[in-house]
């Protein structure tokens, strides 16, 4: 197939490289971050979501008469899509049935190159509306909220308390960026306790767990912690928030450890407008597929202490987090968070043309910062 | 909220009344169409047929007048989104009456309740419904569009037919007057004649001549009733026409306020529900963490600054068509444009809006 060289098909061409380079990056065996397999696996999973909202998104063009993209801080699309790829899902099966088949159009489109010996625009538009909606359905979205999930389960030995390791995804409506959340966190409501913990203080023998569990693994909850995850989910809310916020709303769970991976800003040539010297600088790029730069941020916060629960005559208080706030970092303490880290994936060429302006340290400060060229992710440059 | 659930009937409704009309809409166009192609030109059903015509252009003002109410009547649901925003905002009673002994305490209660607000939902629902008015009038506007074409076409082989039937005549009107002074001209010859046989000759040309006249005469009126009905039919298409043109431009303002409007509302609606929750329990949060500052001030601050921000927000979107983009750093002037347009044009429904909270939705 020919390339698209059309402003609209180099935008999806060049988030589908960013997208697919992530992958590799997320892959490779000595990735430096994610030597923990299972933040690599999780992401990768919503990495998959993304490029199916991608690949509906890239038929949704050729029929739409609007798609917008957000310009500065995030080169995702506008919210607005998100939720029309949600609605349009929900509804797919109602519209297919309203709409000719996809034989008829094609007979109808013949007919009309035949008869009026013009380019059957509409039925073209027509047709790329019915392969929409048909794969809208097979497809998995990126959600303006994916459901949690829990994904590992064990228990903590020095507490005796069942401990989970729980993933949302979010798509964040005023800053249109998708995000990620990975949780661990401790469970000491009495039910789970008997069920999952063994006199050993192990994981009771014997009991299966059908891992990934849709929903947080303790039935009681679950409904009310897809609940906050809708709610508490924003970009705006610091991590120190969300945790604080979780450990209040739910008396026995026991966030322990809660990261944030934000994906974006993503640059490119044509369409984003955010500092001048990175769109000059991109534009400058030869081959117009590595006219790119993919950046995203993971932001990590954890418990230091817990204060045990008191319970007495008079009421009490259950036991509580206390969250660790790096104060020595500035920024850290602005973002209310324990640590973060930024990194930036850029094409090799593009990375090139950086280096060559001389402003890779401008740019690329306080980044890691990630080089790939064809399938590989080139290191120690 | 219920609000914009509730609008599911309305729309409903709205979108019967305008599959009715679009089968009349049809009905009239087809016999139109049967009009300029007929042979002969009858005058039975004219007058019927024009009635007809008249009742589809009235019906259609009412109609738009409809969906004009409907778009005004979802503006009105969402002020649920307003209401929502206000309680987020400020305290309730309770919260009041709390406040008189600690203000803190007041703040966190607040600050808990609007943590647990969402408006996801809703933006997700308001959407859908915006979609599908979206599509009602679009299909509207399709079915427009081909009657549209459908009838100038017969209006133009009217208005030929027309100019045909108008040649024939002068060609009638002149021959008459040519032979008029042929048959003084022959009278007189006969009068003046006294051989019988020219005579009788002379008899034989002016009756031939005079049946030949009479014929013409016969044929003009004919033509002349043939040109007047074709005239008549003309300005009947032209009504039709002038009518479907109208709907268009109106079709074209409803969507574009509707689809501006919504595209508005998602951005600032999303960014105004997030600072507001944000400015509320941020700064508690941070407090606990004993890093913040004053919950007052901050929030206050903070709504300064939403206005803003959200409208830089949306200028910042890119428009991407089926081959091209195009920024949309003016949607303000968009917006302006499409509200001004709306206001002129459905003006008597604004006005019964504006006197009387009629519609509830």
């Amino acid at each position: 197939m020919k390339p698209d060289v059309t402003p609209v098909g180099r935008y999806f061409g060049a988030m589908d490289r960013a997208l697919a380079g992530l992958d590799t990056f997320l892959r490779e065996d000595d990735s430096p971050l994610y030597k923990h397999d299972l933040i690599g696996a999780i992401i990768e999973e919503y990495l998959a979501r993304l490029r199916g909202s991608f690949e509906s998104w890239r038929n949704r063009v050729a029929f739409a008469e609007r798609f917008s993209i957000s310009q500065a801080e995030s080169g995702f699309p506008a919210y607005q899509n998100v939720l029309e790829l949600e609605n349009d899902r929900r509804d797919a099966k109602k519209r297919l049935v309203a709409m000719p088949d996809s034989a008829t159009i094609r007979a109808e489109m013949v007919d009309f190159i035949l008869k009026k010996k013009q380019f059957p625009g509409a039925l073209q538009r027509a047709m790329a509306e019915r392969i929409y909606l048909e794969t809208i359905e097979a497809r998995r979205h990126f959600s303006p909220l994916c459901l949690a999930r829990t994904v590992r389960v064990s228990v903590n030995p020095k507490t005796k308390r069942p401990y989970y390791i729980v993933h949302w995804g979010y798509f964040d409506g005023v800053a249109n960026l998708p995000l990620v959340y990975v949780l661990s966190l401790e469970d000491s409501s009495k039910d789970m306790i008997t069920t999952l913990v063994g006199a050993d203080g192990k994981l009771t023998r014997g009991i299966e767990i059908p891992l990934p569990v849709e929903g947080l693994l303790n039935p009681a909850l679950a409904h009310k912690f897809d609940d906050f995850c809708d709610k508490n989910s924003s970009y705006s809310l610091t991590l120190s928030t969300i945790a604080t916020n979780l450990d209040h709303d739910f008396d026995h769970l026991h966030p322990k450890q809660l990261r944030r991976f934000v994906l974006g800003p993503f640059y490119h040539a044509d369409i984003t407008r955010h500092g001048e010297t990175v769109d000059q600088i991109l534009g400058r790029v030869h081959r117009t597929e590595n006219q790119w730069l993919l950046t995203w941020t993971l932001q990590e916060i954890y418990s230091i202490n817990e204060k045990p629960g008191k319970w007495g005559l008079w009421g009490g208080e259950p036991a509580r987090d206390e969250f660790h706030i790096n104060t020595d970092d500035l920024e850290c303490a602005r973002q209310g968070v324990s640590a973060f880290q930024r990194h930036a994936l850029v094409p090799h060429e593009a990375y090139q043309a950086i280096y060559a302006a001389g402003e890779q340290d401008k740019i690329f400060s306080g980044y890691q910062t990630h080089i790939i060229s064809g399938n590989e992710v080139l290191r120690s440059v | 909220m219920a609000d914009i659930k509730n609008m599911d009937t309305e729309i409903e409704k709205t979108r019967q009344t305008i599959e009715e009309m679009r089968s009349k809409l049809e009905q009239s166009g087809v016999v139109l169409e049967k009009l300029a192609k007929a042979e002969t030109i009858g005058q039975i059903d004219f007058d019927i047929e024009n009635a007809r015509i008249e009742d589809v252009v009235r019906q259609q003002k009412v109609m738009e007048g409809n969906i004009a109410d409907l778009i005004i009547g979802l503006e009105d649901a969402t002020n649920v989104f307003g209401a929502e925003f206000e309680s987020m905002k400020s305290y309730t009673g309770m919260e009041k009456l709390i406040g008189l002994f600690s203000r803190d305490r007041m703040q966190r209660m607040r600050s808990e309740r609007v943590r647990h607000m969402s408006l996801a939902s809703n933006l997700q629902e308001l959407l859908a419904k915006s979609d599908r008015i979206v599509g009602i009038l679009k299909g509207q506007k399709a079915a427009l569009e081909a009657r549209y074409t459908a009838s100038e076409t017969s209006l133009k082989t009217v208005i030929e037919r027309r100019q045909a039937t108008m040649v024939k005549l002068e060609a009638t009107q002149k021959r008459i007057e040519e032979i008029n002074p042929l048959l003084l001209d022959l009278e007189n010859q006969i009068a003046a004649s006294t051989n019988q046989k020219t005579r009788a000759k002379l008899e034989g040309d002016r009756s031939k001549l005079a049946t030949e006249y009479n014929q013409l005469q016969a044929q003009e009126q004919e033509q002349l009733a043939e040109s007047q009905t074709l005239e008549r039919y003309t300005s009947m298409f032209q009504t039709f026409v002038d009518s479907l043109n109208n709907q268009l431009a109106a079709q074209q303002t409803l969507i574009n306020k509707l689809t501006i409007d919504t595209e508005q509302r998602v951005v600032l609606y999303k960014a105004l529900e997030d600072s507001l929750k944000t400015a509320a329990q941020q700064d508690v949060a941070h407090k606990i963490n004993t890093l913040g500052n004053k919950v007052d001030t901050a929030a206050e601050e903070t709504m300064a600054g939403i206005g803003a921000a959200a409208q830089k927000h949306i200028g910042d979107l890119l428009e991407m068509h089926e081959k091209n983009m195009l920024s949309t750093k003016d949607i303000q002037r968009r917006k302006k444009l499409a509200d001004e347009q709306f206001a002129r044009r459905f003006e008597d429904v604004m006005r019964k809006h504006n006197s009387a909270n009629y519609v509830t939705p």
